[in-house]
């Protein structure tokens, strides 16, 4: 059950043709790739491209409609290696993932993919994850185009564009025998708008009709064969591929008064680019630009021909190409050289020539480029003037206020999340052995808890290789080494980069998996592991059923310790850890720390508790409460937790001038806080509430004898008070 | 430019539902004759980040043929509407440069959701709001601001609610206010608490432009507490108040609150030992009150006794009932976290006894049967009962082991204080305002200590300023185990 549902929405793939479709990016990819055809997708989650998998997952019964098969992969290399299925035969086929590191993940498979070509068209869909809101490091899916010669489409980032695009795509791919990339960038994954549709079209082969098996001895990847592959790529699919893109005008030129100059850009950066001229007086709202464009809609292979017509006659050529290093820029150059043609190209240098073209780069870089060239037709001036008036900025002085005052907001575990007492349990075993370890994190939620407050973990090296990446630091560490995975990592990659290599070189370090039952960071997929959550021992602390996944696994590969502990137990945690730390036993030690992700973990409930009270059926529900009276505003608590819901308000005390820790109505009553107060040895300040709804007559009764005694006790101390006051 | 479109910036933090705000905005625009696109930035951000959602709403009835080329991003100066969840957000827009002077409406919401740098803070790390909000209404070419937060609580519903009231307000979007009403029904939930928070946010808004145009910020974002009154209703405390009334102005009100917590905490005669301490100070306004307000703390200290007693009061009790929002009749379980350790045992006991158990390893077996993670849930008659005889150990409190311990700190350092003022006044101060350091419990309380002696330890071996001892207290919050300090006053 992923974290957000498109039942909803996934009713819009059913439109047919005339009918005008309203959404986003991600489901007009899907539509669009059902009006291409596919016999198959398939995918990996991670943002931007979650939500994709997550629309796949919930359009299954439209897929088995039309007889579309459809995988949750494993890993992007698993998805990669289903485009397999169009090497042999005409069957259309799309993957999606997170780029780049999904592609560094598949491009063996794509690598192969490309060398032997395809039959059937064969798509990847790449989550472009650069710049805002980004979450790994930035790297262009550009270079694995090019080094394994893959075709690169980079639409224009509006529905009709997009899904124009794949259409063609398809086609491409098939006339030139090659894979190719859809890419999209972040934003455009969830842009919203509007297309006319096509009918869906049933793939041709399905379970009921199945091809005939056929081999094709020149699609094996083995000598002598790869090198007729090689030659095949540069001798005849990249000139099919340039006649098809050429023919169908796949990219766009806009002519423009100012002929003078001209911008060459990436289709994806349209729009940026044209906003950008309409704040310089250059262009319109609907994109009539007075200096001509060249939009690559597909970014690789480039066209000479048609370049270099664009640029015949031009004096100067502006490349708008986003990410480092400037591939395009650099192509351009080669050709313009080659040529022998005297127009002077800008790109890098002009515009920033890394990081994210947002719109104020590409004002400043327009706003230069027609300073530096004058062109005719074009009041530089007047340009000038109104560049200056759209770059006000912000006053110094605010700059200062503001600076000091506004809080950098990192992201980290949600409320009542199960890693939460994970890591206080580490700090505080840190802090009881006076040390300060060294944890080689990974990816996933976990990942938080290198940043504050916590500031656990010094390497990330990817998707479940924190063990592998302890497998050399092990034996220079004061303390055995600590390696923190996460479910989706284990499944994904850890258990043979990690456990299997690690249990074979004898490993003497301690490896802990976070076992939460989904993949959560990108969005609740479901995982191998994921289990009822109701079996989940840390949901309802009922016993432990037998034959966890993942213990199975580890052990199935040879390991020997393994212990599983709810999280919430922050002592039992701590307990376990210092035995890790400190035991005998030499081979690799495995903890599960099991607690259900919160996020689905309240999804699933609260309807459920919202039902319960409704039908009158006694519910106890949980929440804690911090004593404004016995807090002195120390903060130590928030020091080992960062709940959100843990937070601080005005010191109620007038004596006293630090603010107090309150517990905001956002909590779900995990208990870590409490726990917390327990193991630290914190301060008497917590305290859980048990409200009860619907009670029962002995609830009552309790209720009763109770509050008479404690009331009349309570009147007694009120009086005592009231009488030594000053 | 012929047409242009109307660029709209929701900045939320994650979680809080500021999709469902451009969800509306949107819905609204599409219905009332305006072709629309939202971007936002999916992701990590919305693991409790702050992230912006974009919309651009461009009308129907400008576009002939071809579609307008609306922007992915949002531009620094070209925005026209930014709409914030919470004022330091407006603070980021602002910083962001997308609150331009002459165009941008800035709508926000005053309250604050404290970031972790500020609530894991020693002290009080937390943003200077006013200045924010200062900032944005001279930034913006109309600033709206008020707690939406508390009017969609005093509704029942959520912000984005108030948000859209107040957008309404303004006015500023083409569209009237029936057809900002008929969206929130259309959502379909929550209908009649969302559509009371939206008319209450619309009036307040309304009723914030008309004060604005006439006053400061301010008034919408109250920072100070009122000055406690100060009368006395016993012999006692007339006799201690007629003394405090002696003292500088400005100290008056803290001493009299912390005359009557000692008199709560202990007796009248400690609460008088309070003020002939104050009445060693020279006359110097800021020292009295720095001094009144630590050394009351210092010497209310909190000791099991007194965490029981203020556990077990009839107005902790409703104030609790109120805070989880539970019914008046409804049960409720209050479980209490404790963890007493073996100190505090034996700081309870008479001095000689306490200091015997403390270095007796039998005794501290003993002892730590009962030193251990426990639960007192104090609606129960157990725990209430413990928590009650506990409380009234505080007659003993004055032969006990850990009083003695606190005062012989305490005195350490007010007796330096004293002397200071009469050499160097500035330096006194700073002096007293290390009583800040002296909270929390166990491990917490000893690193306090450990701070305020490490600095008086440096002062004895020579005399410091005020600057450097302003130095040296932000060098004991370095870090977490003081070792800043500690090298600081090695070297």
């Amino acid at each position: 059950m992923a974290e957000r549902s498109f039942k909803k929405e996934v009713e819009h793939l059913r439109l047919g043709a005339g009918e005008v479709f309203r959404g986003e990016g991600i489901l007009a990819i899907t539509k669009a790739l059902l009006q291409s055809g596919v016999g198959y997708v398939g995918g990996y989650q991670g943002s931007p491209i979650s939500h994709l998998m997550d629309v796949l997952a919930d359009s299954q019964e439209i897929l088995g409609e039309l007889g579309v098969h459809f995988e949750q992969s494993g890993s992007e290399a698993t998805a990669a290696s289903m485009l397999a299925a169009s090497i042999n035969y005409p069957i259309r086929g799309a993957v999606a993932w997170k780029s780049t590191v999904g592609t560094n993940v598949a491009s063996d498979a794509l690598a192969n993919l490309a060398s032997s070509g395809v039959t059937g068209g064969a798509m990847v869909v790449v989550g472009e994850d650069y710049g805002e809101g980004s979450s790994i490091m930035q790297e262009r899916t550009h270079a694995f185009a090019m080094k394994s010669q893959m075709w690169l489409l980079d639409p224009r980032p509006n529905l009709p564009s997009i899904v124009e695009l794949i259409e063609h795509g398809f086609e491409l791919s098939e006339v030139s025998n090659t894979p190719l990339f859809l890419m999209v960038r972040i934003r455009t994954c969830h842009v919203t708008g509007e297309f006319v549709a096509k009918d869906n079209q049933p793939p041709q082969f399905n379970r009921d009709s199945v091809v005939e098996p056929s081999r094709q001895l020149d699609k094996i990847i083995l000598p002598p064969i790869i090198f007729e592959q090689e030659r095949d790529k540069i001798a005849k699919r990249l000139p099919a591929a340039r006649d098809y893109i050429a023919k169908h005008q796949l990219n766009e030129r806009f002519a423009g008064p100012a002929d003078e100059v001209g911008i060459v850009l990436q289709g994806g950066l349209y729009n940026t680019a044209i906003r950008a001229l309409e704040r310089l007086g250059l262009a319109d709202a609907f994109g009539n630009s007075q200096i001509p464009l060249y939009v690559l809609n597909v970014t690789y292979p480039l066209l000479p021909d048609e370049l270099l017509s664009f640029a015949a006659g031009k004096r100067h050529l502006l490349v708008v190409e986003e990410g480092q290093p400037n591939y395009i820029e650099q192509e351009i150059g080669l050709m313009l050289r080659k040529a022998g043609s005297n127009v002077t190209l800008h790109g890098a240098g002009l515009m920033p020539g890394f990081g994210e073209y947002t719109g104020t780069m590409a004002l400043d870089g327009m706003a230069a480029f027609v300073a530096l060239t004058t062109p005719a037709g074009i009041d530089a001036d007047a340009v000038e003037a109104s560049y200056q008036g759209q770059r006000q900025g912000v006053n110094n002085e605010h700059l200062q206020l503001l600076g000091d005052n506004i809080v950098a907001r990192p992201a980290g575990l949600c409320t009542g999340c199960p890693e939460r007492p994970l890591f206080s349990a580490v700090k505080q075993v840190q802090q009881e052995r006076g040390t300060q370890f060294h944890i080689s994190a990974d990816i996933g939620c976990h990942a938080f808890a290198t940043l504050p407050p916590f500031n656990l973990g010094n390497t990330i090296m990817g998707y479940g290789f924190s063990l592998a990446a302890s497998s050399a630091i092990r034996a220079k560490l004061p303390h055995r080494a600590i390696s923190i995975m996460g479910d989706g990592g284990f499944w994904h990659n850890g258990l043979t980069t990690g456990v299997a290599s690690a249990v074979y070189n004898k490993h003497d370090g301690i490896l802990i998996i976070v076992d939460n039952g989904y993949s959560a960071a990108t969005g609740g997929q479901d995982i191998p592991s994921f289990v009822k959550p109701e079996n989940l021992i840390a949901t309802t602390r009922e016993e432990r059923p037998d034959n966890q996944p993942i213990e199975a696994a580890v052990r199935g590969v040879g390991v020997e310790w393994v212990r599983t502990i709810t999280t919430y137990e922050i002592a039992e945690m701590k307990a376990t850890l210092q035995e890790a730390l400190d035991t005998d036993y030499a081979g690799l030690k495995v903890i599960i720390a099991e607690g259900e992700c919160m996020l689905n973990k309240q999804r699933r409930i609260k309807p459920q508790l919202k039902k319960r009270i409704n039908d009158g059926v006694r519910t106890v529900k949980e929440r804690f409460v911090v004593d404004p009276d016995t807090c002195t505003g120390d903060h130590a608590c928030i020091r080992i937790s960062g709940c959100p819901s843990l937070t601080i308000k005005d010191n109620p005390d007038p004596l006293r001038v630090d603010p107090v820790a309150y517990v905001d109505n956002s909590c779900v009553g995990c208990g870590v806080c409490g726990g917390n107060a327990h193991s630290a040895i914190l301060c008497p300040s917590f305290s859980r509430a048990e409200v009860v709804y619907n009670p029962n007559w002995r609830d009552r009764a309790l209720r009763r004898l109770r509050d008479g005694v404690i009331g009349t006790l309570q009147r007694r101390l009120d009086r005592q008070q009231l009488r030594s006051a000053l | 430019m012929s047409a242009a479109s109307i660029r709209i910036v929701i900045a939320a933090l994650g979680g809080e539902g500021g999709g469902v705000l451009g969800k509306w905005i949107a819905d609204m625009a599409d219905r009332n004759g305006y072709q629309t696109q939202t971007t936002s930035v999916p992701g990590v951000a919305q693991r409790t980040g702050a992230t912006i959602y974009y919309l651009e709403l461009f009308p129907r009835s400008a576009i002939a043929a071809a579609a307008p080329v609306l922007s992915m991003f949002p531009a620094p100066g070209d925005v026209d509407l930014v709409i914030c969840s919470e004022i330091v957000e407006a603070g980021r827009m602002v910083q962001r440069g997308f609150v331009t002077p002459g165009r941008t409406t800035l709508i926000s919401s005053t309250h604050r959701s404290y970031g972790i740098a500020e609530k894991q803070h020693w002290a009080d790390g937390s943003a200077d709001k006013l200045a924010i909000a200062t900032v944005c209404e001279e930034s913006a070419k109309r600033f709206i601001g008020f707690d939406m937060q508390a009017t969609a609580r005093a509704h029942d519903s959520v912000i984005n609610a108030a948000l859209f009231g107040a957008i309404a307000a303004t006015q500023l979007l083409p569209f009237p206010r029936e057809a900002f009403e008929q969206t929130v029904r259309d959502g379909k939930i929550a209908i009649e608490s969302n559509l009371a928070t939206f008319a209450a946010a619309f009036a307040q808004a309304e009723q914030h432009a008309a004060s604005l145009a006439a006053g400061a910020v301010e008034q919408f974002v109250p920072e100070t507490p009122p000055e406690p009154q100060r009368s006395a209703n016993s012999e006692a405390g007339r006799a201690l108040l007629a003394r405090i009334e002696q003292l500088p102005e400005q100290a008056r009100g803290l001493a009299w609150l912390g005359a009557q917590r000692l008199a709560d905490y202990q007796d009248n005669r400690y609460a008088a030992d309070y003020v002939s301490a104050l009445e060693r100070l020279p006359a110097d306004a800021e020292l009295v009150a720095e001094s009144a307000r630590y050394l009351a703390l210092w010497m209310a200290f909190e000791d099991l006794p007194r965490v029981a007693q203020l556990k077990i009061r009839s107005s902790r009790f409703s104030r609790y009932r109120e805070e989880v929002k539970a019914g008046a009749e409804q049960p409720l379980h209050m479980v209490e976290f404790l963890h007493p350790r073996v100190e505090e045992f034996c700081g309870l006991m008479p001095r000689r006894l306490g200091l015997w158990a403390l270095s007796s390893t039998p005794m501290r077996k003993l002892l730590g049967l009962f030193a251990k993670p426990r639960h007192f849930r104090t609606n129960h008659l157990s725990g209430f009962l413990a928590f009650y005889l506990v409380a009234g150990l505080r007659r003993f409190r004055r032969g006990s082991l850990a009083f003695h311990e606190e005062q012989q700190h305490r005195q350490r350092w007010f007796d330096a204080v004293v002397e200071l003022a009469g050499q160097d006044l500035a330096a006194a101060r700073e002096l007293a305002r290390c009583g800040r350091f002296v909270k929390g419990y166990s491990d917490t309380r000893e690193r306090g200590l450990r701070r305020v002696s490490l600095i008086l330890d440096a002062h004895t071996t020579s005399a410091r300023s005020a600057e450097q001892l302003v130095a040296l207290r932000e060098l004991a919050v370095a870090d977490e185990d003081g070792a800043a300090l500690r090298a600081a006053v090695a070297g």
